[in-house]
């Protein structure tokens, strides 16, 4: 059984037909051989004429997100852009009620209640996301896109054994014997390293450890070969000693498996670690996308970006900085200004009339602060 | 802790209301019944309803109106009465129970787990069996039957006051056993035991009419409330009222104790 | 978990030991009215020579324990003696009544079961809505009505009135409709807003999130997540279900004259008719030590945690 890096690629019916340019052939089902071609191959099976979000995993334009709360419609998420490409690992920082989750629950109908408005566009390999299509949403959930959520000991049925999760999944999207589900389950499991992945499968969750069901999650989310995995918060309720093991495995997982990443969290230093590339998340807006190896060599331009960096522990005599005051809840950041000028001691005066322009600062660095324009 | 009065919703205030309707209408009883509850008068038997006789007679001619008047105090009266006892035994069994630990926690553990599943009618039922029907009995039956579940309650209640750091804060400073659990445990039982409390009245009041329907509670010729739906059920194809208002006088506390109760339990569950 | 029900399981005996030591000697401690009783059951005067030959007959001039002996080595062949009122075993009688009470049971089960389902499902999907708000006020509510006013306005209404059902008496399907109703009335409500308050806690857990991440149809989710974890709750109080159900038998058969073991026991305390009584605490308490044996292992069955004891893997 060989294992190369391969291009992700929903199995049983084709799917669109630029993925399937893409590949050139479908995944074996068990995993045996994947045909694997180059990016550079990939894009010019597609040819010189690009559409939009061609060629990336996970393109997001202009994404807007409100909730309707009574008489009010309050914007949680404005304008958010973002790019993920084939095999890359991308991540989306932010404090708690930044809108991180309900930016990547929008894009995949997984937003509680009917209260919300999403505007904007986005498109999964290739193809445009209906955000108000119920089934087109829930047929490319846990098939073409992969979600990871937070709690692994309360995201499994308590009642019902791992095999039986793996089971349901795959027989909500394709069609194929139980025999070979369970071939593909332990094989999923077994490139995850689980040891024993029968016993597992076989086993109720309370009778494994976080570590395990988490590790399970990413195999059921893996098992259908999907494009794009997106994981929650990953490291927040796991022991500090396994999280060095979960962020290795989700940086194995692009070779492994070769599926691209999409990471949340509001720990920095863990993604950091991980990721290619940084989204920081403030007010609703993302105000910061720059290249892990530019933030680390400190370019970051955004304050909060800046502030988040040095705010890290380490080995020195300097006192840890915090950033003084607290992010703004939903009501107060309403309208297009600048989320954090309370707490920004970098400000000017003319940071009240800015309406939160994007300005680009390098190759894939773009910044929303007047601090950034004169450098563009 | 009690809700203000003028913030309880309107059903709330209703119930109250008629309930203290009924409890006044029932202590007045010896001013207010057009006439006395025993008085047979054969002439007059089954007649219907008419001014002399607001709720007409019975097969005896008694005064249906002024059987009621006395029969809730009978019937609620000793309700309350059982009820009362059920819970100063109950949480006080309980609350001792856990409070000393040991072996007579391990005791009162045992007990009510064995009664759980014997439901406390058929409790009852095996009680009487025993003693044999009349007033007393049934009061006695009921109570045995029902103290084990507050003691219970009281019991879990108790152990996870004690467990609180201030209650090890006020061991710690030497404040006796009584003490505390006059001024530690009892503070948190209260608002649990009011809530049950009024449910139980309702419940106890029912079973008394029950067993008094089947005839193994109180006897003839006591004016009470299951004795009078009993008779009136023979005749409800002819005289329904026979049987309608006393029913009507046992459903309608009931039912506002109910309400009462369950706002309250909802109430205080939010509070936590 | 076996370990659990064996040790479940061999409680019984000392719990109907101690059920039959308390059953004989409540009767011993007025031994003249047992005499009494039994005169009266067979219609014969109460004089001495007869009291003395009931009492030579009963063995009460034994002492206590050889009395007690005599009586349970009968008791656990299930033989109680003979009914002070008529010629028949007291084993037949009881076990007549409680197949009986068990045919009342049963089909009350039956209504509950659906309805309590259909109208706990219902307020789920819409709560808040009519239905749900109904049923709240009439669990509440309807729980102050006492079943024996129920019974007879049914029997008012559908039997008299509208002349739809029979009324009392025999045992037929027919006439198991009413009875059945009048006891699962109440309860229905209670357990449809159990179920209801389930299913909708279940709906907003983790677990149900994440199936709808992976891409599970909503039906697929109810039916395979939801239902089940919120069953498990009420399957854990069947035991104490099945005790309610009992006690409420006791009045229902009483107001419908259904000849179960309700009517039976009633009618035993009213005529002080001992063995009955003995032989009814004695068969009850242990209809209900076994009932909460099997309720343990329906939700061990259910539930893995249980089943399988808390462990970490």
């Amino acid at each position: 059984m060989t294992l190369r890096p391969s291009y992700p690629y929903p199995i049983g019916e084709t799917g669109s037909p630029e993925a399937a340019a893409l590949t050139g052939q479908p995944l074996a089902l068990t995993g045996a051989t994947m045909v694997v071609p180059t990016l550079e191959e990939a894009e010019e099976a597609i040819g010189p004429e690009l559409r939009p979000g061609q060629g990336n995993v996970l393109s997001v334009k202009a994404l807007s997100v409100d909730l309707l709360e009574r008489s009010d419609r309050l914007t949680v998420v404005r304008e958010a852009s973002l790019e993920i490409g084939p095999r890359e690992i991308v991540g989306l920082i932010g404090e708690s009620g930044g809108g991180k989750s309900v930016f990547w629950r929008s894009l995949f109908g997984l937003l509680r209640g009917a209260n919300w408005r999403v505007a904007g566009e986005a498109f999964l390999m290739g193809k445009p996301l209906n955000f108000t299509d119920e089934e087109a949403s829930r047929k490319s959930r846990g098939r073409e896109v992969g979600i990871v959520p937070q709690d692994p000991m309360g995201s499994f049925d308590p009642v019902r054994t791992i095999w039986n999760h793996f089971l349901e999944t795959a027989q909500a999207h394709v069609d194929i014997p139980a025999q070979e589900i369970r071939a593909m389950a332990e094989d999923s499991l077994a490139k995850l390293y689980v040891d024993n992945p029968g016993r597992i499968l076989d086993s109720y969750p309370f009778q494994c450890s976080g570590g395990t069901l988490q590790r399970a999650m990413v195999a059921i989310s893996a098992m259908l070969g999907p494009a794009l995995l997106i994981a929650d918060e990953p490291t927040t309720s796991v022991d500090v000693t396994v999280r060095l093991e979960v962020l290795s495995l989700l940086k194995s997982l692009r070779e492994r498996i070769g599926t691209s990443l999409l990471l949340i969290s509001h720990d920095l230093k863990a993604v950091m670690s991980v990721a290619d590339e940084l989204n920081v998340m403030y007010g609703g807006y993302i105000v910061e996308r720059i290249k892990t190896g530019d933030l680390v060599a400190g370019k970051a331009q955004h304050p909060y970006a800046k502030k988040l960096i040095k705010a890290r522990p380490r080995f020195s005599r300097e006192r840890l900085e915090s950033i003084p005051g607290a992010p703004p809840s939903l009501r107060e950041r309403q309208g297009e200004r600048c989320p954090f000028l309370p707490r920004c001691d970098q400000s000017r005066p003319s940071c009240s009339d800015y309406a939160m322009e994007a300005f680009r600062v390098g190759q894939g660095h773009f910044v929303r602060c007047l601090l950034a324009k004169g450098e563009a | 802790m009690i809700p203000k009065l003028r913030a309880l919703p309107v059903r709330i205030h209703i119930c109250l209301g008629v309930l203290l309707a009924m409890a006044l209408a029932s202590l007045l009883a010896g001013v207010i019944a057009p006439h006395d509850p025993v008085t047979i008068d054969i002439k007059n038997t089954l007649a219907p309803m008419s001014w002399d006789y607001p709720f007409g007679t019975d097969q005896l001619g008694r005064c249906l109106l002024s059987r009621c008047l006395y029969a809730i105090r009978l019937t609620f009266g000793v309700a309350l009465l059982i009820a009362l006892l059920t819970i100063a035994v109950g949480s006080a069994i309980g609350v001792t129970a856990a409070y000393l630990g040991g072996l007579a926690d391990q005791i009162v553990r045992i007990v009510s787990d064995a009664s759980l599943s014997i439901p406390s009618m058929i409790f009852v039922i095996l009680i009487v069996g025993f003693l044999g029907p009349g007033t007393e009995n049934i009061i006695l039956a009921i109570l045995l039957a029902q103290w084990v579940w507050y003691a219970r309650v009281a019991r879990g209640l108790a152990l996870r006051i004690t467990s609180y750091g201030y209650v090890r804060a006020a061991k710690l400073s030497g404040t006796g056993p009584v003490g505390i659990i006059v001024w530690h445990i009892f503070p948190g039982l209260v608002t649990q035991m009011v809530t049950q409390f009024t449910l139980l009245i309702g419940s106890t009041a029912l079973s008394l009419a029950g067993f008094s329907f089947l005839g193994l509670g109180v006897q003839p010729p006591s004016a009470e409330l299951g004795l009078m739906i009993s008779d009136g059920c023979e005749l409800i194809q002819t005289h329904a009222w026979m049987m309608f208002w006393p029913s009507l006088t046992l459903i309608i506390p009931v039912a506002c104790l109910n309400v009462i109760g369950d706002y309250f339990s909802d109430y205080w569950r939010s509070k936590q | 978990m076996k370990g659990f029900l064996v040790k479940q399981a061999l409680l019984i005996i000392p719990v109907v030991l101690l059920v039959s030591i308390l059953a004989f000697s409540l009767v011993r401690v007025f031994p003249s009215d047992v005499v009494a009783s039994y005169l009266k059951g067979h219609q014969q005067a109460y004089t001495p020579e007869n009291v003395a030959m009931v009492k030579a007959k009963l063995g009460l001039d034994k002492p206590v324990t050889e009395q007690y002996f005599d009586w349970i080595s009968k008791a656990v062949r299930f033989d109680f003696g003979m009914s002070y009122y008529s010629n028949l075993k007291v084993s037949d009688i009881i076990y007549a009544g409680f197949l009986s009470t068990l045919r009342l049971t049963g089909a009350t089960l039956v209504w509950l079961v659906i309805f309590s389902y259909l109208l706990g499902f219902y307020s789920a999907k819409n709560p808040d809505g009519l239905v749900d708000n109904v049923s709240r006020a009439v669990a509440i509510i309807g729980n102050a009505v006492p079943v024996f006013v129920l019974g007879f306005v049914f029997i008012q209404i559908f039997a008299l009135w509208l002349k739809l059902l029979p009324v009392s008496g025999k045992l037929s399907l027919a006439h198991v409709v009413l009875p059945s109703i009048s006891l699962a009335f109440g309860n229905v409500c209670v357990y449809a807003r159990m179920l209801r308050n389930e299913m909708l806690d279940n709906a907003e857990k983790p677990f149900v999130f994440y199936a709808k991440a992976r891409g599970l149809k909503t039906s697929a989710i109810f039916k395979k997540h939801i239902l089940g974890n919120s069953l498990l709750p009420i399957a854990g109080t069947a035991g104490v279900c099945f005790g309610h159900l009992i006690a409420g038998t006791v009045i229902v058969e009483n107001v419908f004259a259904w000849p179960g073991l309700g009517s039976i026991i009633t009618t035993a305390i009213l005529s002080r008719n001992y063995p009955v009584i003995q032989g009814y605490t004695v068969c009850i308490v242990l209809v209900f030590i076994i009932a909460n044996l099997l309720s343990d292992i329906f939700a061990a069955t259910l539930d893995p945690r249980i089943r399988l004891g808390n462990s970490a893997g």
